[in-house]
């Protein structure tokens, strides 16, 4: 009887979300695969080619490129949003002041437009008229460095074009992070403090296991959304020098709405979803097979420290 | 708990009614599938980038043509889609792709619009010279139609020319004891004094290409001429391999390597910054173009004299016998459109005034290059380009390379070379092969 | 019991925790000072002085801005837009959402949710379009609201799942024992305790509604129905840029966000308290 229950109630719970979902998402996805599978120009015929365009992808020097590119905006941002994420939370949380001001602060960078950021971001950086090269002269840097372009440099300007970004967005890790911490009972801290604990050990031993379950909806965040970002390079540099900034989804924006390529701009669009798609179903696998064994260690811990 | 209902009671109103009005007002606007907004009146959609931005012209235009739209509402409604510069060319893209033209837009010309001429998309304007009631061949110089013909047909109606122009900073060079330099040597001696103290000599850089082609094909033109320059862009494998064109990469090495250009070749490249660089007395010469002459104030204009471009080793061709440029924007009518007979009349009613004498003036008045022959009030135009008229006055125009690519494909593989070649990022010879792979590419 | 002297740890503990606040408070705010002390510069003066102060302080910029960019009418437009998407998404995605973390588990159904996350909106935007274009709703506000609505619905369902997931079993076990349907129970019990997580949801759904460009710029071409993105990328030209004008646009875009997301923080702070007395 329950199970009919539910049953119906899921049905009714879900199909408002997968209605608009199915609509708006999916079937636009189907016809983006449609199009990579075909040579089409935005006008006139569809040829049907098969996987040609995959084939051309994989020996295409400049998507290798782009490829690489997302992933090093990929490590930058794992690497930085968890790490300013979780401190950053944990420190806040734990403030008996400030922490309504902190908690503003970190948040405003993300609420401007990204395409208005990364319009500030080019203009500090320019080598010609820009204050980053001042201030680096300012605190001491030679001409070599401080005399640099950046922008026009293709051998770091992907670093200069992926800072930005992953800069603009910690806040919004570090909110979601915010606002999960504070469901971890204050009883675990009581009893951590009372046994000498310091900070550094309370955050290491309680915080972060309790942020689990949260973390792995950050790590998807921060995956796929890296993986799909755009605004920034196209931006600060349209993708260039070249591709030396683009990631894949300026490279599928350049061949659609630039080059006409609809088609092969397609099968960059679905190499980005599948990639991503690879991506997270590891992470999941890697997540679970550990979380059998973390919960075992946390239950032994707790087990430890009511001692 | 009470107040949680009565909050979610709250919501579900606020939903209903915001989806109820959102249905209502775009109902209400939305006629691009219906007849008309009253009764059976024809519509035309006309998509355009005159009217966004922040130019006088912008404002101008908008007044101009919306105030003709109000005085024919009786006969036909103008639905306007307005997008600011290059965004026009992405929404027609999808247009396109969507099967969703417009009745009427402005667009850029030869190979953007490669691909709707070869579907059959765009209206032979022959056709529409036959019902004009003020418009014929005759008012456009059949160079400037060049851009829109296609196999001895031609689709579209020019209107802005693109003649490029130097400029320098009479009184920078004098206070550094310099002078405009006339030949290769004798710029990269200015470059180098210039750039030692500080001042950018001239600025021009390359972000997507732009205005990095420009100067390039003033350098590539002193060793081909328009014909040769035909071939090579519209035949397979005949950019690679020409001597001349790899001297000219190797040109633009030497002059980047003096400092001829600005540092950020990628940051100050695109044409706002070289305009404002220059404004600011930061760069002492500047290669520009019709559409930025009414951004220079007129301090600078007073400190501004025209210049040919340097000479290069071994030209064939004298700088000062002629013009980079070429019609590179114009206006398009959709075919199916025209041949609606429901919509004919009120299509060349409203396109007889967009292309007519009185909204043309005002093309010209905002500095930009306009080609249409007709009776213009020089007293209105900017005097700038007064100047540069007379200054070009009687060169040949050399159609710049961009625009000689086969198709959009090469047209952009070539703008991002330029951006390589310029910071330096790949060889002469890497580019080179670029491009050649992408027009062969264009034209198989 | 381990009594370990903490002390002077806790000292050096408590400056850098000091330090490390500070300098990301700063980092953070920097670019958007940066960007208002810039909205009173003039063009020129922007690029020659990088960093310099306004040389006067008066509001040209906004009123260009608010003018060109035609910012009163676009403001309603995308007000309007925005608090229906956010309302729809809020109670569609938190039902999704609902079935997921307690209901059915459902692997297939994550995934399926999690695609939305994964692709750029510059790939479906020409399906898309074509799509709405086939039922006539271009310059529509409706099919604004529903693309917000189908891109943000992975996201907020996501995170919603994340937070519903880690609420106690014995919540919807005592309301349905208490003989609430899963329904009563859901918009009752669950609702209010998902505060946080709603408020987190509908900030970053406000912020997604607010600023998106691409997706307006395609479906709306009306000038009395566009966006406040497309209002201020009209002030972006082509052939000169008047940065002044553009961040004084852009101030003027994000003002009302802030105001926004300050009331939603205290939403956030009051579903805490209820929490809190909950147990």
């Amino acid at each position: 009887m329950k199970k009919r229950r539910d049953m119906a109630f899921s049905a009714f719970f879900l199909a408002p979300a997968l209605i608009v979902f199915v609509l708006l998402i999916i079937i636009p996805i189907v016809m983006t695969l449609e199009y990579s599978l075909t040579s089409w120009r935005g006008v006139g015929e569809m040829n049907f080619v098969g996987l040609e365009n995959y084939i051309k992808l994989f020996q295409d020097r400049n998507y290798i490129t782009t490829v690489l590119n997302s992933f090093i905006l990929l490590i930058i941002g794992l690497v930085v949003q968890l790490s300013f994420g979780m401190v950053g939370a944990f420190l806040v949380s734990r403030l008996n002041r400030g922490y309504k001001f902190y908690r503003s602060v970190y948040y405003l960078p993300s609420i401007i437009s990204a395409a208005a950021m990364a319009l500030l971001f080019s203009i500090f950086f320019n080598a010609d008229m820009g204050p980053f090269n001042e201030i680096l002269s300012a605190l001491g840097f030679g001409d070599s460095i401080a005399g640099r372009s950046w922008l026009s440099d293709s051998s770091v300007v992907i670093y200069f074009v992926a800072v930005p970004q992953i800069w603009q967005y910690m806040g919004q890790q570090f909110i979601i992070y915010l606002a999960a911490v504070q469901n971890i009972p204050e009883e675990l801290f009581e009893s951590a403090s009372l046994d000498g604990a310091s900070s550094a050990k309370m955050f290491f031993k309680i915080t972060v296991p309790s942020l689990r379950p949260i973390t792995s909806v950050v790590v998807i965040l921060i995956i796929t959304g890296c993986l799909k970002a755009f605004d920034y390079p196209w931006i600060m540099t349209t993708g260039g020098p070249g591709y030396s900034s683009s990631y894949m989804a300026v490279m599928m924006y350049r061949e659609v709405f630039k080059n006409g390529h609809f088609g092969y701009g397609s099968a960059v669009a679905m190499s980005i979803l599948f990639i991503s798609l690879i991506l997270v179903v590891i992470y999941n696998q890697a997540n679970d097979s550990l979380g059998s064994e973390k919960n075992q260690e946390k239950r032994a811990r707790r087990r430890r420290m009511k001692i | 708990m009470k107040s949680n209902k009565r909050w979610l009671k709250w919501i579900c109103l606020g939903l209903a009614c915001g989806m109820a009005l959102s249905g209502c007002s775009g109902n209400g606007d939305d006629s691009t599938d219906s007849q008309g907004g009253s009764g059976n009146l024809p519509v035309i959609r006309f998509a355009t980038n005159y009217m966004a931005g922040t130019e006088q012209f912008h404002s101008d235009f908008s007044e101009m043509v919306e105030a003709y739209a109000a005085s024919v509402k009786d006969k036909y409604t103008v639905e306007f889609e307005s997008e600011s510069g290059d965004n026009l060319r992405d929404k027609i893209k999808t247009d396109l792709a969507a099967d969703n033209l417009p009745d009427c837009f402005h667009y850029w010309t030869a190979g953007s619009v490669k691909d709707m001429v070869d579907n059959n998309l765009l209206l032979d304007i022959d056709e529409y010279f036959a019902v004009s009631k003020n418009l014929s061949r005759d008012n456009y110089p059949e160079s400037s139609l060049g851009v829109y013909t296609f196999d001895g047909k031609t689709y579209g109606f020019p209107i802005e020319g693109s003649s490029n122009y130097m400029l320098y900073n009479k009184e920078i060079f004098d206070e550094k004891g310099l002078t405009p330099p006339t030949n290769m040597d004798e710029l990269l001696e200015v470059s180098k004094a210039l750039s030692a103290d500080g001042i950018v000599p001239l600025a021009v850089g390359s972000s997507a290409g732009n205005p990095a082609h420009f100067w390039y094909a003033a350098v590539f033109y002193q060793y081909y001429t328009q014909e040769e320059s035909n071939t090579i862009c519209g035949e397979q494998d005949k950019w690679l391999g020409e001597d001349n064109i790899v001297k000219t990469g190797n040109l633009i090495e030497q002059m980047r390597d003096a400092g001829t250009f600005p540092a950020d070749t990628l940051g100050s490249g695109d044409f706002a910054p070289a305009v404002s660089m220059y404004n600011e007395e930061k760069a002492a010469m500047i290669y520009a173009f019709p559409w930025v002459i009414q951004q220079f104030t007129d301090e600078i204009v007073e400190k501004s004299e025209f210049m040919d471009v340097p000479v290069m080793p071994d030209a064939k061709y004298s700088t000062s016998d002629f013009v980079v440029g070429g019609t590179n924007f114009g206006f398009v009518v959709n075919a199916k459109s025209f041949h609606d007979e429901s919509k004919q009349a009120a299509l060349v009613d409203f396109v007889d005034y967009l292309l007519g004498d009185e909204v043309n003036q005002l093309v010209a008045e905002s500095g930009r290059w306009a080609v249409k022959i007709q009776e213009y009030d020089e007293s209105k135009l900017n005097p700038l380009y007064v100047r540069a008229q007379e200054y070009l006055d009687g060169r040949e125009e050399r159609v710049h390379l961009w625009s000689n690519m086969p198709a959009a494909a090469s047209q952009e593989v070539f703008s991002y070379a330029m951006d390589e070649l310029w910071a330096g990022s790949a060889t002469v010879d890497q580019i080179n092969q670029d491009i050649q792979d992408s027009i062969n590419s264009d034209l198989s | 019991m381990l009594n370990k002297v903490t002390a002077p740890i806790g000292y050096v503990a408590k400056i850098g925790k000091f330090i490390f606040l500070t300098v990301f408070a700063i980092l953070a705010l920097f670019p958007f000072y940066w960007m208002l002390v810039n909205s009173f510069r003039s063009n020129d003066q922007i690029y020659s002085n990088a960093l310099g102060f306004p040389e006067q302080i008066n509001f040209d910029n906004f009123v260009r801005a608010w003018q060109v960019g035609n910012i009163g009418t676009y403001f309603f437009n995308t007000l309007f837009v925005s608090v229906v998407a956010v309302a729809l998404i809020l109670v569609i995605s938190a039902m999704a959402a609902y079935v997921l973390a307690k209901v059915w588990n459902s692997k297939v159904l994550y995934l399926l949710f999690s695609l939305g996350l994964m692709i750029p909106a510059h790939t479906i935007i020409v399906p898309l379009f074509s799509i709405f274009n086939k039922v006539g709703l271009t310059n529509n506000f409706l099919s604004i609201i529903l693309s917000y609505l189908a891109m943000e619905l992975s996201l907020s369902i996501f995170i919603l799942k994340g937070f519903m997931v880690a609420l106690p079993k014995e919540l919807d076990e005592a309301a349905t024992i208490d003989g609430c349907s899963r329904t009563g129970a859901f918009f009752r019990v669950i609702l209010p305790i998902s505060l946080p997580g709603l408020a987190t949801v509908g900030i970053l759904a406000f912020l997604f509604c607010w600023n998106e460009f691409l997706i307006p710029l395609v479906l709306i071409t009306k000038s009395e129905m566009k966006m406040l993105s497309q209002g201020i990328q009209d002030l972006n030209g082509q052939y000169v840029s008047e940065l002044g004008v553009m961040f004084a646009g852009v101030v003027m875009m994000a003002l009302p966000v802030v105001v926004v997301y300050l009331i939603f923080q205290e939403q956030v702070i009051r579903g805490m308290v209820a929490g809190a007395v909950k147990g």
